[in-house]
């Protein structure tokens, strides 16, 4: 780390020392040569110039030196850690080349003054100068603008390490205002200098040249300047021409790589070839240009989001579209089932009135039933009473056909005691015995016949128990009709409420199906409005889409290298 | 009717007529049913029949003497022949159910036995057969009472005769008047 510290001081140090020894060695050629005309001196008076040069740059390496200690004490603490400078590290790295810069300078200014034009004026004072105040006056200018040049130069140097180092430490992009003002302020400064160098060349450079007889007298002295102007104003517009190309350059670099940012057609970095403040500028340009690379590698990452995600929503759009309109067939479908149940259903509820209206008529015609079975009834139960009258009546019947038989019985007998006695009586009994006979035969016929009797009766009385069982089987059965025709009624009157009740629901199911309809067209008129809305949504995403895509080409055209990538 | 009781009588009496020219003896019967069986008695043993006569029970009699009733004044004793005779009882018909039809059958025959009132209790009186005494199949029982005479056929129908001797003698013997 120290060789390392050391290094940084001596490339510094001998950069610094081999540019200004060489350049006072040049200024002070050109001084004695050609301001002064005396090459003799060159070597005299260079010992003198050198150990004053040699002083200053020592002075100004002193301070460098202490100047780049907390420099390089951060740049020890980058290099083994690796870690970030802090804010306060920053500002001493900037600080620290604003310091060496400022002090490069004045240290220039200084010296060259010192070294340059206090000599002559010295001389002159003494009345050892063999030149004119004219030319006391023009070394002093000139070790001014020298001074400037040198200036400049240490400047540079200053920047190009400020800049290599800044790079080295991560801190490129550390521009603040001063880094904005310093790119101005040293092309002002270097055109300010540059026309105090042309008019200095232009009243210098050429005027050693000339005879020393046009240089005796104002008029001569003028002539000769204005000879020397002239002929100094070439090589002076073309190192001007030169400077400024240069400079022009270096902007016009800038300048078309800003351009190309704005129009976006930037989509390369560009080469950092100089570590000064248009390398800053390049670096911040690039920096841009990443920053646009990586901005438009987003927007390009959004818009093919965009672009997947408007054409997922196209195509849901159709889908929903498809779906809705399907919703619209299904509705419109509905609705026509809907008028079709409404329909059905009016339908239903005039068979239901009608249905109420034919129980109506039903119950009436089974209320009659009702009071005809009432009347069969009863008239089944006279007809028992009759039979069972008539089986009474046939009791009587049984009794006197009984006492018939007793009767007959009784007379049989008395005809067998007839027959006996004319039996027993002989010949004189013969013919009472057949009288006897006869009544007994007649008895036996009445018997005979009262048996038939008893059994027509019997056969009666069978019959009319049987009527009398079918009788009461009948009322049995009317009474049972009577209860299920009753029961048939309540069935009727249940039916008949029934059907009034299925009417009213089916008014009231009319009712609400036709609101219900009414209800369904205003949803399908809304749906077919949604379906409207879907279509206009699906070629609105269609529109975003196809804005996707070609936002995506014009982002492509942009950034073609990074979309290739991709 | 008349004319057919006069056409029976003149029947009779050519019958009577031929009856005379063949000159054989002839039996009169009264046949009558007792628990549903045919039985006969000869007319000239039978005094009298009696229909619906109470009959009142006398005690210390034998079984077979229901009891006695009022013949116009004159009590007649009651025998049930079907004790004497052992007529079985019909089928399915207990002791009791018996007597109560044979109650309720107020039919009795006054045998024409002299010095002596007694009837028979039987259950109808059919009709009168009159048979030759070749049609009479006489029984010969070394028996001291036989109750049954004979037998002769009505219609293919075999109807037993009683001896009307044996009942008064059996009534005799056990009354204890052999008189």
């Amino acid at each position: 780390m120290q060789s390392k510290k050391l290094t940084l001081f001596k490339k510094y140090a001998i950069l610094l020392t081999t540019s200004v020894f060489s350049g006072v060695m040049l200024l002070s050629w050109f001084q004695t040569v050609y301001f002064m005309n005396a090459p003799e001196r060159y070597l005299p008076g260079l010992k003198i110039t050198m150990s004053i040069t040699a002083g200053l740059t020592f002075f100004i390496a002193l301070a460098v030196f202490f100047l780049t200690r907390p420099f390089q004490r951060i740049i020890s603490r980058f290099e083994a850690t690796g870690k970030a400078l802090s804010e306060e590290e920053k500002m001493i790295v900037l600080n620290t080349f604003g310091k060496i810069k400022t002090a490069s300078i004045i240290g220039c200014i200084i010296g060259f003054i010192l070294g340059n034009s206090i000599t002559v004026l010295v001389k002159y004072i003494l009345g050892k100068y063999d030149g004119t105040i004219y030319n006391v006056v023009v070394a002093i200018m000139q070790a001014i603008i020298y001074a400037a040049f040198v200036a400049i130069f240490i400047v540079y140097v200053t920047d190009y390490f400020f800049a290599y180092y800044r790079k080295m430490l991560h801190i490129h992009d550390t521009s603040n205002i001063k880094k904005g003002r310093n790119v101005a302020q040293t092309i002002r400064f270097s055109v300010i200098i540059s026309l105090l160098f042309i008019i200095s060349n232009i009243l210098m450079i050429a005027f050693p040249y000339f005879p020393k007889e046009l240089r005796i007298g104002p008029i001569n002295y003028l002539k000769s300047i204005i000879y020397a102007m002239i002929l100094n104003l070439a090589p002076t517009l073309a190192i001007l021409m030169l400077m400024l190309k240069t400079l022009t350059m270096r902007i016009a670099i800038s300048e078309k790589q800003i351009k190309d940012l704005a129009d976006g057609k930037a989509s390369e970095l560009i080469d950092i070839t100089n570590f000064d403040d248009f390398g800053e500028l390049t670096s911040s340009t690039n920096k841009l240009i990443e920053q646009q690379l990586l901005l438009v590698h987003r927007i390009q990452k959004e818009i093919q989001s965009l672009a997947v995600t408007a054409k997922e929503t196209a195509a849901t759009s159709q889908d929903q579209n498809a779906a809705v309109k399907e919703i619209v067939a299904t509705m419109e479908d509905t609705n026509n089932l809907s008028e079709n149940i409404s329909e059905k259903i009016q339908d239903v509820s005039t068979l239901a009135q009608s249905t109420t209206n034919d129980v109506a008529k039903g119950a009436v015609s089974l209320q009659s039933n009702v009071k005809k079975l009432q009347e069969i009834y009863e008239a089944n139960q006279e007809t028992i009473e009759g039979i069972k009258s008539l089986s009474a009546g046939i009791a009587n019947v049984w009794d006197i056909v009984a006492m018939i038989t007793s009767v007959a019985d009784t007379a049989k007998i008395i005809a067998f005691n007839a027959e006996l006695e004319a039996a027993n009586a002989g010949e004189a009994g013969k013919n009472f015995h057949i009288v006897a006979s006869e009544i007994r035969r007649l008895a036996d016929g009445i018997i005979d016949n009262t048996k038939e009797i008893k059994t027509r009766i019997t056969d009666i009385q069978d019959s009319s128990d049987k009527l009398i069982l079918a009788s009461e089987s009948g009322t049995t059965k009317i009474n049972e009709g009577v209860s299920t025709a009753k029961e048939l009624e309540a069935n009727f009157n249940s039916i008949s409420k029934a059907a009034e009740t299925t009417a009213s629901s089916a008014a009231e199911i009319t009712t609400i199906i036709q609101q219900q309809t009414a209800a369904s067209g205003q949803i399908l008129v809304t749906l077919k409005q949604i379906s409207n809305g879907a279509e206009n949504f699906s070629s609105a995403t269609e529109s975003t889409s196809s804005a996707a895509e070609n936002l995506k080409t014009i982002l492509n055209n942009i950034n073609g290298q990074e979309t290739s990538n991709e | 009717m008349n004319e057919q009781i006069v056409e029976s009588i003149q029947k009779a009496k050519s019958a009577s007529v031929s009856e005379n020219t063949q000159n054989e003896e002839k039996f009169l019967w009264l046949v009558f049913s007792i628990c549903g069986r045919k039985f006969a008695v000869e007319s000239k043993q039978v005094k009298e029949i009696i229909q619906d006569s109470d009959v009142y029970p006398l005690p210390f009699v034998p079984s077979y003497i229901e009891g006695v009733l009022n013949r116009r004044g004159d009590p007649c004793a009651v025998l049930a022949p079907d004790m004497l005779l052992e007529i079985p009882k019909k089928e399915n018909e207990d002791n009791e159910n018996k007597k109560k039809r044979i109650k309720q059958a107020q039919v009795f025959l006054v045998l024409a036995i002299p010095d002596d009132q007694v009837c028979l209790h039987i259950e109808s009186v059919l009709f009168f057969k009159e048979k030759l005494k070749s049609e009479f199949n006489a029984y010969h029982s070394n028996e001291d009472i036989e109750f049954y005479r004979g037998v002769f056929d009505v219609d293919g129908e075999e109807i037993s005769a009683l001896n009307i001797e044996a009942f008064e003698k059996q009534l005799k013997k056990d009354l204890g008047n052999n008189d």
